[in-house]
């Protein structure tokens, strides 16, 4: 079920608020359960396969979470970590590794086509920073029902954000919230940006990028940069929008979930960029890979050998394709690059800072987007024909009824009074993305102004909601 | 507190307003006919047939169903009407499978105890597929299925309701009602003859001379059964269930090169096997009768009357009509067998270069 659904918001949503608010004076265990069994309900609703799956994963971690405070602690962490491993990578990697295999003259390992399990990559993730937090004694023991509720806690299972263990245990065994118009106010207001942000912004990025991917040998140079930028932009609003969407939902019941986006595109570094981008995952990254290798504490070389580990892990992680491991060496190299070269980079004029880091992005998101190494290489090798000019079929992927009904209307259908109005809107955007800070890092100031716009953001998005593309995320 | 207890009241009030204010001018209007008929004195505009199929079935007064793939997008209903004596309606599904159209069909008999007479176009490059096959390319191409409005779940009728498109076609409505623009014309609907330009000249570049000796594959087992299924699930099941009601299936009359095209990929034989197995499957109930115009080489063989292989100009729907009504080209268990063979030995062995030289048609 997605957040941008109708049975999410129409069904589930307010009726998850509604008990919420109405078991306010139960005892904690019962809203605890409560609220694990509606994120039950909610993982169930993509089949009881995917529940299965994480119930399994769920029961087995728990039993080496007791395990290891009992005996051989660093055997049953290994074990832990290996079957997660192992879990995961069986879900997720065994086609793709018996497909490469099957390249060995001689070799046929048949293709297992295993379903992917919803949230796998996070709540695989989530326990394995469990398992090590609990060897280190960085986490007090956790009972089950609280172990159940971190783990399903719906707002941030499918796609994140990857929510430090103690940090969210401990709102749980805390006074648990009651439902308050302080919370509700601030949930609706991020919620309703946030489906906004999907909805209607990533959306209207997609339709170029989806129909440049689809063309991609008869795209012109102009053409190419569009496309490359549409797809920056849509994987940004994409994944901001459902940020801001979880985090309203875990707001509307009191819940503080952790920031995981910071404007990346703002970034005058890579490694600036990758402390705005999915902050969650950079830091499991950083503690339970990076640190352990033994972070930047073994001499240079050694601390960029860790960097590019972490980053080739970060492309494995993020899909099962060459593509996605390409892109993660990249960032590697390009981090690498970026920490040898520091004093010298800092020295530069900022916007050209921040203009040839949005470029390596851009460049490095066509690896993340495109089908295969291939088709890559077109896209890049386009941008350089010489070529421009925009074609009618191109604007005319650009096709949203509540601009091409009112410009019809005007007389205004030619192909170049869309492609004025699409660079109007995506110059907006643009600005916005740009210049202004994220919505979620904004101090709330609840006004009747802000609650009419909401009402208003939320309502075009729900109008918009058939047709939309799932989470580019939901993946993972 | 306050303010956010005023900022949570006037969010949840103006949002719920506006989503009953948006669902309240799309049940009212109905621009796809999912709850009721067009509005009187209202201008509907022509959508999509998948979005207006079902509403038509369900909702529109008529006797008698005109349905199909595009082969039967040109049929004229008011034709039909002066022909037959009694009211059409149309439900066209362009690319559709024997799935889709049949259980549309089914859907406007079991709404409408008036219907006396089916006329049916059944698709050859559709037969042989799965029985409940729903659509076919359509998935590819990205085109959002209308599922909302062939379930008769209401709950899913929210797609409907809180939709954008469907608001704005609403307002579409107003306006043209307020333009006083013609109002929906099931005679028109569906029909694309207008957007097509039919003429030999398409087929300039097509390749007239056959290729000796291709070996034409047979029928399969498999295939046998998948024909055998289809045929029994999406129209035979109908019939039955409908005994009073007649089922005219109509095997439209693809251009010549269509098959020599498909001789050239080994299938000629193979096709025209599964419509003799399609006829015969059909042919021993009382209620159905078939209509075959293959043999009409004067149309097939005519390329200004078409604008690709298949399609034909919209006089060849009418000749279609004219024929049932004259009980002309109609295939029986007596005739079906050698009538296949004529075809058989007509599209192998037909002189397809002089194709070449076929003259326009007079203005």
């Amino acid at each position: 079920m997605a957040f941008n659904s109708y049975s999410f918001i129409f069904l589930f949503l307010p009726l998850v608020l509604i008990v919420w608010g109405c078991t306010a004076h139960c005892p904690k265990i019962i809203r605890k359960w409560l609220l694990t069994i509606a994120s039950l309900i909610f993982i169930c609703y993509a089949g009881p396969l995917h529940l299965l799956v994480l119930l399994g994963s769920l029961i087995g971690n728990y039993i080496l979470i007791v395990l290891i405070k009992r005996k051989h602690p660093r055997i049953f962490l290994t074990i832990g970590i290996f079957l997660n491993i192992l879990f995961l990578g069986g879900f997720k990697y065994a086609d793709f590794v018996a497909c490469n295999l099957n390249r060995i003259p001689g070799l046929q390992i048949p293709a297992m086509k295993l379903f992917l399990p919803l949230g796998i990559s996070f709540y695989t993730f989530q326990q394995i920073a469990m398992l090590v937090d609990y060897y280190r004694n960085d986490l007090e023991a956790v009972s089950f029902t609280d172990y159940c509720l971190f783990l399903t806690f719906f707002p941030k299972f499918i796609s994140g954000p990857l929510a430090d263990s103690q940090e969210l245990l401990g709102q749980f065994r805390a006074t648990l919230p009651r439902l308050c118009s302080n919370n509700l106010a601030h949930g609706f207001y991020l919620f309703s940006f946030g489906l906004f942000k999907k909805v209607i912004i990533s959306q209207s990025f997609s339709v170029i990028a989806d129909f440049s991917y689809t063309n991609l040998s008869g795209l012109s140079a102009s053409e190419a940069w569009i496309a490359m930028f549409a797809y920056t932009m849509q994987i940004y609003y994409d994944f901001s929008g459902y940020t801001d969407m979880a985090l309203g939902i875990g707001k509307c019941l009191g819940f503080e979930l952790p920031q995981n986006f910071d404007s990346p595109y703002q970034a005058l570094s890579i490694d600036d960029f990758w402390k705005r981008w999915h902050i969650t995952l950079t830091d499991f990254l950083r503690r339970y890979i990076y640190f352990p290798l033994g972070g930047s504490r073994k001499g240079s070389l050694r601390t960029c050998v860790n960097i590019l580990i972490v980053f080739l892990v970060s492309g494995i992680w993020h899909g099962s394709a060459w593509t996605f491991v390409l892109w993660g060496v990249l960032h590697g190299i390009l981090q690498v690059a970026n920490r040898l070269g520091n004093k010298a980079w800092e020295r530069i004029w900022k916007p050209l800072r921040w203009a040839v880091t949005f470029l390596c992005v851009n460049l490095l998101w066509v690896f993340f987007r495109a089908p295969s190494l291939s088709e890559a290489c077109t896209l890049i090798s386009r941008l350089f024909t010489g070529e421009f000019g925009v074609s009618a079929a191109f604007i005319g992927a650009f096709d949203f009824p509540e601009i091409t009904v009112p410009l019809s209307i005007l007389g205004l259908a030619a192909p170049i009074y869309r492609f004025i109005t699409m660079t109007v809107v995506y110059g907006i955007i643009s600005w916005i993305t740009f210049m202004r800070p994220n919505i979620s890092h904004k101090a709330f100031i609840p006004t009747t102004g802000r609650a009419v716009l909401c009402a208003f953001l939320t309502l075009y998005s729900i109008l918009s909601l058939t047709g939309v593309s799932t989470f580019i995320y939901q993946g993972f | 507190m306050k303010r956010e207890r005023s900022f949570v009241r006037t969010y949840l009030i103006l949002l719920i307003s506006l989503l009953v204010l948006c669902a309240g001018i799309t049940v009212f209007i109905d621009p796809y006919f999912h709850y009721h008929a067009p509005l009187e004195n209202m201008s509907y505009e022509y959508r999509d047939s998948r979005y207006m199929n079902p509403g038509i079935a369900k909702n529109f007064t008529y006797s008698g169903i005109i349905a199909g793939t595009s082969m039967a997008a040109n049929f004229h209903t008011q034709e039909a009407s002066c022909l037959f004596g009694i009211q059409f309606a149309k439900m066209i599904f362009n690319g559709g499978s024997y799935h889709e159209i049949g259980t549309n069909i089914r859907r406007a008999l079991d709404n409408n105890s008036d219907i006396s007479l089916v006329i049916q176009v059944t698709d050859p490059t559709r037969l042989i597929q799965k029985a409940d096959s729903k659509f076919h390319g359509i998935k590819d191409a990205g085109y959002l299925y209308p599922w909302y409005l062939y379930d008769d779940n209401l709950f899913t009728d929210v797609e409907y309701c809180f939709n954008k498109t469907t608001l704005i076609d609403s307002a579409q409505v107003i306006l043209h009602t307020l333009q006083k623009t013609p109002k929906f014309d099931m005679n028109k609907y569906a029909c694309d003859a207008s957007n097509h330009h039919y003429s030999s000249s398409n087929f300039t570049s097509f390749n007239y001379d056959l290729s000796p000796g291709v070996v034409q594959q047979p029928l399969t087992d498999t295939e046998v059964q998948l024909i055998t299924e289809n045929v029994t699930q999406n129209i035979i099941k109908n019939a039955l269930a409908y005994e009073n009601v007649d089922f005219y299936i109509i095997l439209p009359p693809y251009s010549a090169l269509y098959w020599k095209d498909e001789y050239e990929k080994g299938n000629l034989i193979k096709i025209i096997d599964s419509l003799a197995l399609e006829v015969s499957l059909l042919a021993p109930y009382k209620n159905i009768k078939l209509y075959s115009f293959y043999e009409e080489t004067d149309i097939t063989c005519n390329l200004d009357l078409y604008y690709d292989l298949l399609h034909y100009d919209e006089s060849v729907n009418s000749l279609m009509l004219q024929s049932i009504i004259e009980d002309k080209h109609q295939l029986t268990l007596e005739n079906y067998s050698s009538y296949f063979e004529m075809i058989r030995e007509i599209y192998m062995y037909y002189d397809y270069p002089c194709l070449l030289n076929t003259s326009s048609k007079e203005d």
